[in-house]
């Protein structure tokens, strides 16, 4: 299966994707997540977190799975995770062209 | 709770200016309750250092049904921030008081693309403004062209029209710069420059109230002349209630006996039954220039079947369009004298109409002409001061014999 049709994913779209490879998650966790992970160097406004998932769900890469009250949990399907790999690719070969050039 | 209005002093596209506005008015204790282009509604409460938002929302992130809001609203309540109110159907304004609430955008270029949809829209409109405006300008172009401009200036709504175009014109640099404002704004996040949220605003902006009150003031004022001067004339008349001028009688222009023909009917007029026959009747019209217009029809019959009619147009106009009554008596004999073949009193032969035109009268604010086709149809048009008649007439006489009483009809 294709993964995205769209070009490389920014930062902030690859982290908020890769939060959801273990699990399902809300909002307000996916922040966190990315937060933690990048160590505070990625932060992610509710207005970016709401447009990359509305961006993500369009795309098929999301997929809303569960309404509690006002608590929303998202998973990532097939063709995300198909997207995000390629994403690893490409900047996996990004990192190899760079330490080659280095030496 | 007490409602507080004041005038919204920026466009709803100059979001950062509108946030500076908002936040300003918190802290004088008054809270956005409700948002008007032209006025907005607050509540009183106490000063409060707030932070206000404008985001463009999708079709999309419209509120669900049986009242729960939109996934986005929802998602922005779990990180402080509340919707306060919305501008029309694209824009959501969001306010918090939490001091450690995250900006809304961390990602400027993201964000960019919401308000290029918006951008998009509003360059759509503007054009459509233009286009629309191009339009009604071509349309009264055309009614100059084909000579009936006074006609229709004093017997239509073109002199509303004409008063919307300034209007139109005066908001045209405006939504330019407003559309120019937005177009920066998109410009400097597709850079990666997050917006500055505190901006200068205007203190008042009562032109756009002004324009709306006087736009809606036109719009009634085209209801009322399409649709309701129509019906304030009192409808048709016996012949005799027309006494606001001498009018040309079809019996003095045959000179002998005519029987009267026509549908019959009883009518209440002005609290009266009186019997109007449709062939032979009045009627008053009133017009947003010309208050005082009358029609005149007469029909009649010679034995056994030589029918005859004559129809008169008879117009008051103000005195201070005096100067057009010539124009318009020189348009009106002239559409006359242009209309097709298959109008009843014309030549049933294609192209066969030929008409000798006699000019008597015609200098200053007077003219006289009396026009013959040669199948006998004849036509008069008379002028003097602000009055104005049009004759119209198929039978064995002739108007250039009459000319006195025409020339009576507008004394």
């Amino acid at each position: 299966m294709a993964g995205r049709e769209k070009g490389p994913l920014t930062e902030p779209m690859y982290y908020v994707l890769m939060s959801f490879l273990s699990r399902g998650m809300c909002g307000t966790e996916v922040t966190e997540f990315v937060e933690r992970k990048t160590a505070g160097r990625v932060r992610l406004g509710p207005g970016t977190l709401y447009t990359l998932l509305a961006k993500f769900q369009d795309e098929g890469l999301i997929a809303e799975t569960e309404v509690d009250g006002r608590k929303r949990t998202y998973q990532i399907t097939e063709k995300g995770r198909e997207a995000f790999r390629e994403e690893l690719d490409r900047l996996r070969a990004c990192v190899n062209n760079g330490e080659e050039a280095l030496g | 709770m007490k409602h507080i209005y004041r005038l919204t002093p920026v466009s709803m596209y100059d979001a950062q200016g509108l946030e500076s506005w908002l936040e300003d008015m918190a802290k004088r204790g008054l809270f956005l309750k409700k948002f008007g282009s032209i006025w907005c509604s607050f509540e009183k409460g106490p000063a409060q250092a707030l932070r206000y938002r404008v985001e463009p929302v999708r079709e999309q992130d419209s509120d669900e049904g049986w009242g729960r809001p939109s996934p986005m609203k929802e998602l922005y309540q779990d990180f402080g921030w509340s919707c306060t109110a919305n501008i029309g159907s694209s824009m959501l304004i969001f306010s918090t008081g939490d001091e450690n609430a995250p900006e809304l955008h961390t990602d400027p270029e993201l964000q960019s693309g919401l308000w290029k949809k918006l951008y998009r829209r509003a360059r759509w409109s503007f054009w459509f403004q233009i286009l629309l405006m191009t339009v009604v300008i071509a349309m009264l172009c055309i009614q100059l062209w084909t000579g009936n401009f006074v006609r229709s200036l004093i017997t239509s709504t073109t002199p509303i029209i004409l008063l919307y175009l300034p209007l139109i014109l005066f908001q045209i640099p405006d939504s330019w710069a407003e559309l120019q404002k937005l177009a920066l704004m998109v410009g400097q996040l597709e850079a990666g420059v997050p917006l500055n949220h505190r901006s200068f605003y205007p203190r008042r902006n009562r032109r756009e109230a002004v324009s709306l009150v006087l736009a809606v003031v036109l719009l009634l004022g085209l209801f009322a002349v399409q649709y309701i001067l129509p019906f304030t004339g009192g409808g048709i008349r016996p012949l005799s209630d027309q006494t606001a001028f001498p009018a040309l009688t079809l019996e003095g222009l045959e000179g002998q006996e005519l029987v009267e023909t026509g549908y019959t009917e009883e009518k209440y007029v002005d609290g009266e039954t009186v019997t109007v026959n449709y062939s032979n009747f009045s009627e008053q019209n009133h017009y947003l220039l010309c208050w005082n217009q009358w029609d005149v029809i007469q029909t009649g019959r010679i034995e056994p079947e030589d029918w005859h009619r004559l129809e008169i147009q008879w117009y008051d106009l103000p005195n201070w369009l005096s100067p057009l009554s010539v124009h318009l008596a020189r348009e009106l004999l002239s559409d006359t004298m242009g209309l097709k073949s298959n109008v009843w009193w014309t030549s049933p032969e294609e192209g066969g109409v030929v008409w000798t035109v006699n000019y008597y009268t015609h200098f200053n604010n007077r003219f006289l002409a009396v026009a013959r086709e040669d199948h006998g149809f004849q036509v008069a048009a008379v002028s003097r001061g602000n009055r104005v008649a049009l004759i119209k007439y198929t039978g064995n006489g002739s108007l250039a014999e009459h000319l006195e009483e025409i020339e009576k009809m507008v004394q």
